[in-house]
């Protein structure tokens, strides 16, 4: 496993997709303190640290996609997964260190919006408003919300043994759970506002969703707007663990030819 | 040219993706036909506001996304079957593999279009009874949104064309249709801020007044800034797509077919170019 896990991340480190997104996070981590300062000059009213830190959360979904699609499908093109094989590497072992390595790139990636964000936001913007708690609650929602992605595309690319396909197949699977997500939390919320008028199970099942759903999460948590921050936690949680059990479960039995 | 042609669209015919896209336009078709009279049972009013003559090209933007996949895959395929190589070694010009290539990739585009437009008006046929639009203005709009749609072929081509790797390739469409879609959305909400807030009086909750005095729009863009939004406003495809689809066309509609026609000419002229030019291996 550690093996494999080290011939993963020197991949990582020689990814030119993985130093785009890098790169372009930067940049984005960059913008946004600045821009966020250039407002507050031009309009003469105060805009917050934390307003803009956790607009990474809506980026990070259509990176990854394109990462994982290439990372884990280079394996396929490559032969990369059949020497793994050769070599010993287990079925399981393979799939965990494939999720573990772009979980660590996708960390690595969010990380290059933060710290050049606080670098430039802290002495632009000053410092933080919202509580430490609420603040370490919503940035932990986050990382399980991003998460729930990279399990999902994992699971996508390591059983599409097409590289183009498994690419195209994580972008478009990535952008409609984005859409589902804000467009179905849009609609929800406007039927929540009337709750009389919802039959019981429907609200229920509603709420659920509201809840549920990453996209929908994605689009609150950006905003700092989480209600029940444990229960969103606990969701993504649900839908990582179910993605990486299945995707482990069918990698097994997977005809690799 | 017309082995070329043949040999494409005997492709196109037994190509999943180009069903996939099709299936795809007609759910989300009848999706919002359904919805849309759904909600005129629910809330009542006049059919005309539920199925309004947009409707049928409410899709115009969208079609740039779906148009991508399959152009990134049909092309890639090309490359990575050897297909291309086939076709240069039997002699085409590569000339001829262009726009070849280009003529099945606009078809497919605009049937994937029409797919949705008649979808729509043929299922809203038989749920409103009746299609509530000027018959003159919806052909004209519809007209126009071919050309439109014929432009996001023509730009996207190239860009498959030249990229010998189908995985990269089709990642570079569909991102580059993405790209465009999110500047068309980004300059339509930035032409939109007013100039000026207009000043206002309410009455709050404990019956205090409070007015606002006019207030300049510190989002307002101006200057150099506006006339550049302006123009791409009116030259990129997906922002004429978006004007089709929210019915804000310019004074002079002339405008959006013949800056299509540039981009479809431009773009295609400098992808024959560098396709002559490419090495192939």
């Amino acid at each position: 496993m550690s093996k494999l896990l080290r011939a993963n991340f020197a991949r990582i480190w020689k990814s030119k997709i993985f130093w785009f997104g890098t790169v372009f996070m930067t940049a984005l981590g960059i913008y946004f303190p600045v821009q966020n300062y250039i407002i507050m000059q031009k309009e003469n009213r105060v805009i917050s640290l934390d307003s803009a830190f956790f607009m990474f959360a809506l980026v990070m979904p259509f990176i990854l996609a394109v990462f994982c699609g290439f990372f884990i499908g280079t394996e396929y093109s490559d032969g990369t997964m059949r020497n793994k094989f050769i070599v010993g590497g287990r079925r399981t072992a393979v799939y965990i260190s494939n999720l573990l390595s772009c979980t660590a790139a996708g960390l690595i990636m969010s990380a290059a919006y933060a710290v050049p964000y606080l670098i430039l936001g802290v002495p632009l913007l000053g410092s933080f408003h919202s509580g430490a708690a609420g603040f370490i609650g919503i940035l932990l929602c986050v990382t399980a919300a991003i998460e729930v992605f990279t399990a999902v595309f994992t699971l996508i690319a390591m059983l599409v043994n097409n590289k183009a396909t498994g690419a195209v197949s994580c972008i478009i699977v990535g952008t409609l759970m984005f859409i589902s997500g804000i467009y179905g939390g849009l609609c929800i919320r406007s039927a929540l506002a009337a709750p009389e008028r919802l039959s019981a199970v429907r609200r229920s099942v509603y709420e659920f969703l509201y809840d549920f759903l990453p996209g929908s999460q994605l689009i609150r948590l950006c905003n700092m707007n989480a209600d029940r921050p444990l229960r969103m936690f606990l969701f993504s949680a649900v839908i990582i663990a179910a993605a990486a059990v299945a995707g482990v479960l069918i990698f097994r039995r997977k005809d690799l030819k | 040219m017309n082995k070329l042609l043949r040999a494409n669209f005997t492709r196109l015919w037994k190509n999943k993706v180009f069903w996939g896209c099709i299936i795809f336009m007609v759910v989300d078709a009848l999706n919002t036909v359904i919805s849309q009279y759904m909600n005129f049972k629910r809330f009542g009013g006049e059919k005309e506001d539920y199925f309004y003559e947009n409707l049928a090209l409410g899709q115009t933007v969208a079609v740039s996304i779906i148009a991508a996949i399959f152009i990134g895959l049909f092309i890639g395929t090309e490359y990575s079957s050897g297909t291309m190589r086939n076709k240069l070694v039997i002699g085409h010009s590569r000339v001829a593999i262009y726009f070849a290539n280009l003529a099945v990739c606009v078809a497919a585009a605009v049937m994937i279009h029409v797919t949705y437009v008649v979808t729509t008006l043929l299922s809203g046929l038989a749920m409103f009874g009746g299609i509530f639009a000027d018959a003159g203005e919806l052909i004209v709009l519809f007209a126009v949104s071919l050309i439109v749609v014929t432009a996001f072929a023509a730009i996207l081509l190239p860009l498959s064309s030249l990229i010998p790797s189908k995985s990269a390739g089709v990642t570079t469409v569909i991102m580059t249709s993405f790209v465009l879609m999110m500047l068309a959305m980004v300059i339509h909400s930035a032409l939109d801020e007013p100039e000026i807030y207009e000043a206002y009086t309410i009455i709050d909750a404990s019956g205090e007044e409070i007015s606002e005095p006019e207030m300049k729009n510190p989002f307002y863009v101006s200057g150099v800034q506006r006339k550049i939004y302006e123009a791409l406003y009116d030259i990129l495809p997906t922002c004429q797509a978006a004007r089709i689809q929210l019915d804000d066309m310019p004074a002079n509609p002339a405008v959006v077919p013949l800056w299509s026609s540039a981009v479809i000419i431009l773009t295609t002229a400098a992808g024959t170019v560098f396709f002559k030019r490419k090495d192939l291996k």
